[in-house]
This record gives C-alpha cells, sequence and structure tokens, in this order.
C-alpha cells in the first residue's frame, strides 16, 4: 500500500491518474475529503489527516509500506514534512519518495527559504533509517500557467532570465509519471533523480504558447527584484 | 524555477523521463497544445 500526501495538487493529481491505469493500491491523506473525492474521484481512497497534526498522518499511514511525499512551498512546509517522516516512520513505512525541488537550489546556505527547507527535510529523512528517493525536477512547464493573465492581456512573458538560456524545463505530468513508477517498482532506494524535459529556451518555450494560441508572444527579461515581487504578490515565501 | 547561486538558472537535460516514465518527455509545445484555453481570452 502506498500512501500519497499531495495527491491533490497539480503533481498529485497527475500522479493518482497514473496510479489508477496502473492499478495500484494507494490511499491518499487529504485535509478534506469531500473536496478531495470532487478532484480526484470517488473510486479513490482517502482519509483525513492534517500535515500539522502527525498523530492524523501515522493513523492514515497505517498499513502503507511506500509513502509519497509533496507539500506546498509555505514557511511551515519543514515542519510538516518533519511530522509526515516521523509520523511514516512510527506508521510502519519503509520507504519515503519526497518530491524535492531541483538541484541548483538545495543547498544548505541557499538563498532561497525554500532551497535550505527541502535540503533540512532530505537531511533528516537520510538519518531517519528509512529507504528513501528523491525527486529533483527542473523547472515546471507549469509555471507559465501563473503568466496566462500577462499573456492574454499583454502577449507578455515576464522572467528574470536572459531568453536563450537554456533550461531543463519538466511538465509535471513527466514527474508524476515517473513518480508513478518508482512507487511501483524496486531498485530505486537511495537514488536521487534530477528530473528534466529537453533543455529548452524560454524564447521557444514562448513560442510554443504563441504558436497554439495563433498569437505572438513576446518575452520580456527582467530585474530579479521585480520577479521576487511579483512572486511574492502570488503568496509565494522567501 | 530555480536560480544559481551565481544568478544563472541552471540548466541541464537528461533521459530520466524515458527510463522512469516509459515515453518521451513532453515538450514545451505539447505543454502548449494541451493548455492553450488556460492562455486565450
Amino acid at each position: 500500500m502506498i500512501g500519497i500526501i499531495g495527491a491533490t495538487g497539480t503533481t498529485g493529481r497527475g500522479l493518482i491518474a497514473t496510479l489508477k491505469e496502473k492499478g495500484a493500491d494507494f490511499r491518499c491523506l487529504v485535509r478534506d475529503t469531500a473536496k478531495a473525492a470532487e478532484t480526484l474521484g470517488s473510486d479513490v481512497e482517502l482519509v483525513q489527516a492534517d500535515l500539522g497534526d502527525a498523530a492524523s498522518i501515522q493513523a492514515g499511514l497505517q498499513g502503507c509500506d511506500k509513502l509519497f511525499l509533496l507539500s506546498g512551498h509555505s514557511p511551515v512546509m519543514v515542519e510538516q514534512q518533519l511530522n509526515a517522516v516521523n509520523a511514516a516512520k512510527a506508521a510502519g513505512v519503509t520507504h519515503i519518495v519526497k518530491l524535492s525541488g531541483g538541484s541548483f537550489i538545495i543547498q544548505e546556505d541557499s538563498p532561497a527559504m525554500i532551497g535550505r527547507g527541502h535540503w533540512q527535510i532530505e537531511q533528516e529523512i537520510r538519518n531517519s533509517g528509512l529507504d528513501w528517493t528523491f525527486l529533483r525536477p527542473g523547472f515546471f512547464m507549469q509555471n507559465f500557467l501563473n503568466m496566462a493573465e500577462a499573456i492574454k492581456g499583454m502577449g507578455k512573458v515576464m522572467m528574470p532570465v536572459p531568453a536563450d538560456v537554456g533550461l531543463g524545463m519538466i511538465d509535471v505530468r513527466d514527474t508524476a509519471d515517473a513518480a508513478a513508477t518508482i512507487l511501483t517498482s524496486e531498485g530505486h532506494a537511495g537514488q536521487v533523480y534530477e528530473l528534466s524535459g529537453p533543455n529548452i529556451t524560454p524564447a521557444e518555450a514562448v513560442a510554443a504558447i504563441g504558436v497554439a494560441i495563433g498569437k505572438e508572444i513576446t518575452f520580456v527579461q527582467v530585474p530579479m527584484e521585480g520577479a521576487i515581487g511579483a512572486m511574492k504578490g502570488r503568496g509565494m515565501p522567501d | 524555477m530555480g536560480i544559481a547561486a551565481d544568478g544563472n538558472m541552471a540548466s541541464y537535460g537528461n533521459n530520466l523521463i524515458e527510463t522512469l516514465a516509459g515515453h518521451a518527455p513532453r515538450t514545451p509545445a505539447d505543454f502548449a497544445r494541451d493548455h492553450a484555453g488556460a492562455f486565450k481570452g
């Protein structure tokens, strides 16, 4: 039995769809079971759990041998995921598959709080005595969905990177497909998988969006400070 | 999105998706086609 934390997000929904196709035995731990059933389907086993409540996670993971761990970026991400790690161990889980951040940001002294957080969680999992697998994806293509309003309104994409720098972009559906394989097969313990699709420049990606919608989209490189302000405006932490 | 300490976006490519997912990685064209509705308006 696979326990899933993070089932209702973008990557999680893709993972659940693939696990269903594979006929895998899994259970999703969610805050709101009624809402999750609407999102994931009534054929998915759901149990109520709160990442702030380790006891609820431990109860939800009873009978699970593997855990897929994903939670949103927030100031309490570390506390919540460590709750899950400790609860998993107490519940008898033997293998944690964690969706982490990109390798370039996961450092003890990363300037980004999110990078430091993932680093700390990974270290705790490594020291937990459990088997582990870390997935470190590249730039999510779905990030462009956050720019949909600017594309629709101004025909522009604004990012703090040069138009011609190659990025290891990945569609979150591919991350989900890879995670589903890892969760349903053996031989992945102790592995750090850096996941990326083809090396694509922002200009190429933006051009592809333009082709798909029949409209020319302009790429604009903006100062980092402006991008940080925009991301904070969307509620992202430091 | 991650920015390396020197200010450059880290870039890399590999074939792990093909190995683990069993299919070629989706391209930006695939993504754009499948989400075109979100960008129209």
